[in-house]
């Protein structure tokens, strides 16, 4: 198991900047995981780090040790691809076994290893089919096995559960990081599921256009999003965004009119919600929305509210939720639920956060737009 | 019957539909299937028509020399001809009579032999090199990015257009500048330059059909690029690595032009040329011919039913995403 570490890390196509500048450090043991949306250049920098990919400037070390020269094979890493990568001609065993040959390890053991690797994940009733004739499931533990085998340095993955369905990607999610717990590896895991990457990462990495935009635990990364992109990317369904402007510690924008906690500077700000810090009042003299629709999830119900602030979103659990579509609502925020950040630049405004500890009084909501 | 009126979620009760005239009566809806019965055997009658004239065009040619191979003489040449006759193999061993005699050749049909041992060998050469030279240039054009590998593809396939026959004369100026007419060395190159294009664009889509994530695994589990292409491409190839191969004997063992025009030394005779030498009009040496012309045709046939499995099966399934 290895440290790794990116050091202003680039990759470039012509003219165009797949990964810019991606400094980062992953210590031994860590499940970290890449997230963002499609072309945000996380399989790229997963490719770097395995040696599939060259680096256009900066550097890659395993253990302090520069890699970024080395060919994949000299790098000792394994990587489970999203079409799996199977050799289609070699029985399940086979495949196994391969990197074991590479390396020349002595037959008997290669064997025992294989048999090892495969009741592990459950594999040994396949072990002489070929993998046409297994199903996708069966195919992606097959291919975690051909990983594993070797014990290797870190563990890349590249959206491995991607073309699972929902309730096997749930189950292998859980023993992915039972397996990295067991094996204490140091895992990259790539995806575009902010789900899954929350439930995964000990180390989130969220990117876009080639930056890493925050990088943090799944929680902090939800709790205090770095910026507009991240505050709407992460959680489900996104983030609600109004524009206003904060003067004389109140935020003013698209009919809404709430304090803010001490420390918001003035001026023009974005103001973001989560969806279960929004609160729909059902009998408000001045109503700021229409409810335009609920859907039931599991325990809540989302309900989006039509505003002038465009749709809003409120989780309500089931219970409260008694709103009938073309009612007009109020809107209720707790101060310390609210996200600031600036119109111009997109990132977090984080003055007030100190002082919010100790400013912001318990918990009473603050009506907001009421009359 | 009512579902589109039970279905009805505003408006009133549910309405009712009058229930449907039949369109047809039962003694109609009878004729209609002896109809249908009588056209579904009309079309396999004529189907199976179609199929056995098919068999007849190309297998009657083909029993005809069957025919005049296993006659004598005599037979062969009666009208109207004996279609199945008692099996005589004369012509046959005299083909084979001087086989296995160290005298020189005293008649056409002794180079019978040579010229299939020299065919062999060149044609086993041929689609050895091919298949070697084919999966290394074909694999560097897929995989590989340097100048001209778009370029020299597509020049290779154009290659194809020019006639072999205007290739004739300016391929003998140079094999006799380079003293190869007359060898077996010579019918190499020459049918090798034939084939190989077309190979190497063939086998160039082959691997390009080869999942690079496939080749990207096998670098991850600590193959170099040589043995990348040795283990995990070569392989997944095999398909195409057997059709090149086939077509590349096929077109040498065939071929006549180049192997007559290029070669006159008895010794390196091949095959083709040496049944067309058998040919003389005043001993009417049709069965010999015949026989001769059996024996060219063998090898190209066992090859392609055996291998047949290998041309139509591919191996790709099941190295992708499900």
């Amino acid at each position: 198991m290895v440290d790794i570490e990116l050091e202003r890390v680039r990759r470039t196509f012509g003219d165009v900047v797949a990964v810019d500048d991606v400094t980062l450090r992953i210590p031994r043991g860590t499940f970290t995981v890449f997230l963002g949306p499609s072309g945000c250049g996380k399989t790229t920098t997963l490719n770097m780090i395995a040696g599939l990919e060259d680096v256009s400037g900066g550097r890659i070390l395993f253990d302090g040790e520069e890699v970024q020269d080395l060919p994949p094979n000299k790098r000792d890493i394994s990587v489970v691809f999203q079409s799996y990568a199977l050799y289609p001609n070699r029985t399940v065993r086979d495949n196994i076994a391969f990197p074991l040959r590479m390396q020349r390890v002595p037959k008997a053991e290669i064997a025992q290893r294989v048999e090892r690797a495969a009741e592990r994940l459950g594999l040994t009733p396949l072990l002489d089919r070929r993998p046409r004739a297994l199903s996708g499931g069966q195919q992606q533990r097959v291919a975690l096995a051909r990983s594993m085998v070797r014990t290797p340095r870190a563990f890349l993955l590249d959206e491995p559960l991607s073309n699972l369905d929902a309730k096997l990607r749930a189950e292998t999610q859980f023993e992915l990081k039972e397996l990295q717990r067991e094996l204490d590896g140091t895992f990259i895991h790539v995806t575009h599921d902010q789900a899954e990457a929350m439930s995964l990462a000990d180390l989130m990495v969220v990117m876009s256009r080639g930056t890493v935009q925050q990088q943090g635990t799944g929680g902090e990364v939800y709790a205090r999003p770095a910026n507009l992109f991240v505050a709407r990317f992460v959680g489900i369904p996104a983030m609600n965004v109004v524009e206003g402007v904060v003067a004389d510690g109140r935020f003013e924008g698209a009919g809404w009119s709430a304090p803010v906690p001490a420390g918001v500077p003035s001026g023009p700000v974005v103001l973001g919600v989560r969806s279960e810090s929004l609160r729909l009042v059902a009998d408000a003299e001045r109503p700021v929305g229409r409810v335009q629709l609920s859907e039931q999830i599991g325990a809540d119900v989302l309900v989006a509210v039509d505003s002038d602030a465009g749709k809003l979103v409120a989780r309500v659990p089931v219970d409260e939720a008694v709103f009938t579509p073309g009612q007009g609502v109020g809107l209720a925020v707790d101060p310390r639920h609210m996200h600031f950040f600036d119109p111009e630049t997109e990132e977090r405004i984080r003055d007030h956060e100190r002082a919010a500890v100790h400013a912001v009084p318990d918990e009473k909501l603050t009506r907001t737009a009421q009359g | 019957m009512s579902a589109v009126g039970d279905r009805v979620v505003t408006g009133g009760a549910p309405t009712q539909r009058p229930p449907r005239a039949p369109l047809m009566s039962d003694a109609e809806r009878a004729r209609m299937r002896r109809r249908r019965a009588f056209g579904r055997r009309l079309r396999r009658v004529l189907r199976w028509f179609a199929v056995a004239a098919m068999c007849v065009w190309v297998f009657a040619p083909f029993y005809f020399l069957l025919l005049v191979a296993f006659q004598t003489k005599a037979d062969s040449l009666r009208t109207p001809p004996v279609w199945f006759p008692k099996p005589d193999f004369s012509n046959f061993t005299k083909i084979l009579d001087h086989a296995f005699s160290s005298a020189p050749a005293a008649n056409p049909s002794d180079l019978i032999v040579p010229g299939i041992r020299n065919s062999a060998i060149v044609a086993i050469s041929v689609a050895l090199l091919n298949v070697v030279l084919g999966a290394s240039a074909g694999y560097a054009f897929a995989r590989l990015r340097f100048r001209g590998s778009r370029a020299i593809p597509l020049a290779l396939l154009g290659s194809q257009m020019v006639p072999a026959f205007a290739l004739l004369v300016p391929y003998y100026i140079v094999l006799r500048n380079l003293g190869l007419t007359n060898t077996r060395l010579g019918v190499v190159i020459a049918e090798l330059s034939i084939t190989l294009p077309f190979t190497i664009w063939l086998l160039r889509s082959y691997f390009s059909n080869v999942p690079v994530d496939l080749e990207r695994a096998a670098r991850i589990d600590g193959c170099g690029r040589l043995q990348t292409f040795l283990r995990v491409a070569l392989p997944l190839a095999r398909p195409g690595l057997i059709a090149v191969g086939l077509f590349a004997f096929m077109v040498s063992w065939n071929d006549f032009l180049f192997q007559v025009i290029l070669n006159s030394n008895v010794d390196a005779i091949m095959i083709q040329p040496a049944i067309a030498g058998l040919y003389n009009v005043r001993e009417q040496s049709f069965g010999i011919m015949a026989a001769g012309s059996l024996l060219a045709a063998l090898p190209t046939m066992v090859f392609a039913l055996v291998t047949q499995r290998y041309l139509v099966r591919g191996l790709m399934s099941g190295a992708g995403k499900v």
